[in-house]
C-alpha cells in the first residue's frame, strides 16, 4: 500500500522516489553488510524497519554512519530515545513511557493486563475507517500497529520530501523538526516529533473490555478547544526536562 | 344527508397518500433544503419559509453528497452501502424529481460515491471514487462515464468553477487538490495544501477556490489563474475542525463547518478575518446559504437537527429536526 501510495505522490507532484522492501517474500538483503551496500548505491534517504530494540539499534547506527536517516517503527524501548537517540533518528512507533502513561491515565478502570496500543483495527473515527478498510481489502488481514506505523513513516517520508522538494536527508530533519510541521495519521489530531528526542506526538489506544470484544479507548482524552495542542500530547511520553537525550554523540 | 356520513367521507380524503400540489408554484413560493441523512437513508424535505420538514423521502442506501440540478428540478444524491471497498447495487447516484419526490434515475458509479459536483449547465457530473483515488465524470443524460481520471489518496471533496471550465478534486491522505480541465477531462495541476483536505467552494466570480483542511484546522485560498495556494487562513487559532464551506452569494462571505468544535466560522473574503464563529448543533459538515444570502444552513451530524443562522444577526434562529446522522445539506430556489 505504501509502494502505491508513493507512486501515487510522485505522479502527482513529480519526482522520483524508491521504496525496496529487503526483508519478507522479496528478499533482497540478510546481512547488514548488504544492507548498507544498498543504502550506499541507491544515497537512500531513509531506512524504516527493525525487528527489536538492539536490531533498531544497530540499523540506527549504520543510518547515522552513511548519512541517512532511520525511522523507527517497531521498538518502544525507551533507551532509544534517551541515551541512545540520534538526531537522524524518527520514532513513528509510541515510546513504553507513552503507554505507561496512558494505563495509568485511562478514563475506564483498566485491568492490570490491560494493552495499550498505536493502532487498532476496529477504529472509525476520523478516516481511520477508510484506512483500515482500504488495508483490509488489499492484504485480507486488519490493520496492526506495526503496519500503521510503517505506513505512516513512509507517508511522512515522500510528504516531507514534497514539502521540502528534496530527499537530501538534512534538509528533511530540518522538515521534521521545524514547529510549524504537522502530520495526519488518521487519529484526528495533527501529529508532529518532539524536538527533544523525535518521539512522534500521537494519542494512543487502551484496549479494554471482554476478552474478545476488546474497545480502543483513545488518550489523552482532549476537547474539542484543544485537540491541536501538543501540551495535550505530551502529557504522554518523557518530557524535555526529563529526556536524557544528547544529540551530540 | 346525515353528519355521520360526512365525517366518513372526510376521514376518507385524509387517508390519501399525497396531497398534488402544483410543482411549479409550489417552488416558486418556497425553496426547499433537501438533507441527506446517513444514518436512517432518507431525504428531509423542508421549507425554508416556515422552517417547516414538508416531506421525507426514503432511499435505496446510505445518502452522503446531495446537490440541486441547475434547471432546479432534480435533486442528485449519492447513495452507498455499508461495504465500502465492494460494489454493490446500492452503490450510485440517483435523481430525484423534486415535483413529484420520486427517484426517476440511478447511475451506477463505482464503489462508495461520496461527494460529486454537477456541472453549471447541468450536463455532466464528477464523482470522486475515494478508494480507488480517482474521479469519475459522466455524462447525466446518457448515464454513461466519460472519464475516469486518476487523482489524489482517498479522494473526497468535489467542485465545479461557476464557468464549468474546473473541477477541484480534494484528496484526505494525500492532503492534495487536483485540478482538472473539464473541456478536456485532463489534470492540469496538482496543488499540495495542508492536512487532509475535505471539501472545495469557488468565489461566485470564479476567481478563487476555497479548500478547508480539516486537521490542519485551515482555509486554503487558491488563485484559480495560477493553480497557486495564495493563503493559508488558520481557523479558531488551529483549533478548527473544517469540513463543508460555501461562499455567500455577492462573493463577501465565507462559511465554514467545523465539526469537531461545532461551530460555524464567517470569514471576510477580502480579508480573510474571522468575523465570528457561530455555535450550531453537534458536528456540522454540510453547509449552504440561500440564494439571497439571508440564511445559512448546517447539517449536524450528532444532533440529528439542521442549523438555520441569520447571515446578518450571526446567531442561529432556528433548529431543525431531520433523520439520523444527517450529512449533507442542498437547496433549490
Amino acid at each position: 500500500m505504501s509502494v502505491e501510495e508513493v507512486e501515487r505522490a510522485t505522479l502527482l507532484f513529480g519526482g522520483e522516489i524508491k521504496l525496496t522492501r529487503l526483508t519478507g517474500d522479496a528478499r533482497v538483503a540478510t546481512t547488514a553488510n548488504e544492507l548498507e551496500a544498498i543504502v550506499h548505491r541507491d544515497r537512500s534517504t531513509a531506512i524504516l524497519g527493525g525487528a527489536d530494540a538492539a536490531e533498531c539499534a544497530a540499523l540506527a547506527r549504520m543510518a547515522d554512519r552513511r548519512g541517512t536517516l532511520y525511522f523507527n517503527i517497531s521498538s518502544s524501548e525507551d533507551a532509544l530515545r534517551g541515551a541512545e537517540c540520534r538526531a537522524t533518528m524518527f520514532h513513528v512507533i509510541p515510546s513504553a513511557a507513552m503507554y505507561r502513561d496512558a494505563l495509568t491515565r485511562a478514563e475506564p478502570a483498566v485491568e492490570a493486563d490491560a494493552r495499550c496500543v498505536a493502532w487498532d483495527a476496529s477504529l472509525v473515527r476520523f478516516g481511520a475507517d477508510t484506512l483500515n478498510q482500504r488495508f483490509q481489502a488489499r492484504y485480507g488481514q486488519p490493520m496492526t500497529d506495526e503496519s500503521w506505523t510503517g505506513w505512516l513513516a513512509v507517508k511522512v517520508l515522500w510528504e516531507s520530501a514534497l514539502r521540502a522538494r528534496t530527499g537530501e536527508p538534512s534538509a528533511l530533519v530540518a522538515v521534521l523538526t521545524r514547529d510549524t510541521t504537522r502530520f495526519d495519521g488518521h487519529k484526528g489530531r495533527p501529529l508532529s516529533f518532539r524536538p527533544w528526542d523525535h518521539q512522534l506526538r500521537q494519542p494512543v489506544y487502551v484496549l479494554t473490555g471482554e476478552p474478545g470484544a476488546l474497545r480502543p479507548v483513545e488518550v489523552p482524552v482532549a476537547s474539542a478547544a484543544n485537540v491541536s495542542s501538543t501540551v495535550v500530547l505530551d502529557e504522554l511520553g518523557v518530557s524535555a526536562d526529563r529526556s536524557a537525550c544528547r544529540w551530540s554523540r | 344527508m346525515t353528519i355521520g356520513r360526512g365525517v366518513t367521507a372526510t376521514l376518507a380524503i385524509l387517508a390519501l397518500p399525497v396531497v398534488w400540489v402544483p410543482a411549479s408554484s409550489a417552488q416558486r413560493n418556497a425553496p426547499l433544503l433537501f438533507v441527506s441523512n446517513e444514518g436512517s437513508h432518507d431525504i428531509t424535505v423542508i421549507n425554508t419559509t416556515k422552517n417547516a420538514v414538508v416531506a421525507t423521502i426514503p432511499v435505496d442506501g446510505r445518502p452522503r453528497g446531495i446537490h440541486v440540478s441547475p434547471d432546479q428540478r432534480r435533486v442528485f444524491v449519492a447513495l452507498s452501502d455499508e461495504q465500502p471497498n465492494e460494489q454493490s447495487s446500492r452503490d450510485a447516484i440517483v435523481a430525484i424529481d423534486i415535483a413529484t419526490r420520486r427517484v426517476v434515475a440511478r447511475y451506477a458509479i463505482g464503489t462508495d460515491p461520496e461527494q460529486f459536483a454537477i456541472s453549471p449547465d447541468g450536463a455532466r457530473l464528477y464523482v470522486s471514487n475515494e478508494d480507488a483515488g480517482t474521479a469519475t465524470a459522466l455524462d447525466i443524460r446518457s448515464g454513461k462515464a466519460i472519464a475516469t481520471i486518476i487523482v489524489g489518496i482517498e479522494p473526497e471533496g468535489v467542485a465545479y468553477s461557476p464557468d464549468g471550465r474546473w473541477v477541484y478534486v480534494t484528496s484526505e491522505t494525500s492532503n492534495s487538490v487536483t485540478i482538472v480541465d473539464a473541456r478536456t477531462n485532463t489534470v492540469v495541476h496538482n496543488v499540495l495544501v495542508d492536512l487532509r483536505p475535505r471539501a472545495a467552494a469557488f468565489s461566485p466570480s470564479g476567481r478563487r477556490a476555497f479548500v478547508t483542511a480539516e486537521i490542519g484546522g485551515s482555509l486554503a485560498v487558491i488563485d484559480v489563474a495560477t493553480f497557486a495556494v495564495v493563503k493559508s487562513i488558520e481557523l479558531e487559532r488551529g483549533e478548527g475542525k473544517p469540513v463543508g464551506v460555501a461562499v455567500s452569494p455577492d462573493g463577501k462571505r465565507i462559511y465554514i463547518a467545523s465539526g469537531r468544535t461545532s461551530t460555524v466560522s464567517v470569514l471576510d473574503e477580502r480579508s480573510g478575518a474571522t468575523i465570528a464563529a457561530i455555535p450550531v448543533g453537534k458536528r456540522p459538515w454540510g453547509i449552504t446559504v440561500s440564494r439571497d444570502g439571508r440564511f445559512v444552513y448546517t447539517a449536524n451530524g450528532l444532533s440529528n437537527d439542521v442549523s438555520v443562522i441569520d447571515a446578518s444577526a450571526l446567531r442561529v434562529v432556528a433548529t431543525l429536526e431531520v433523520g439520523q446522522r444527517p450529512w449533507g445539506v442542498a437547496l433549490s430556489h
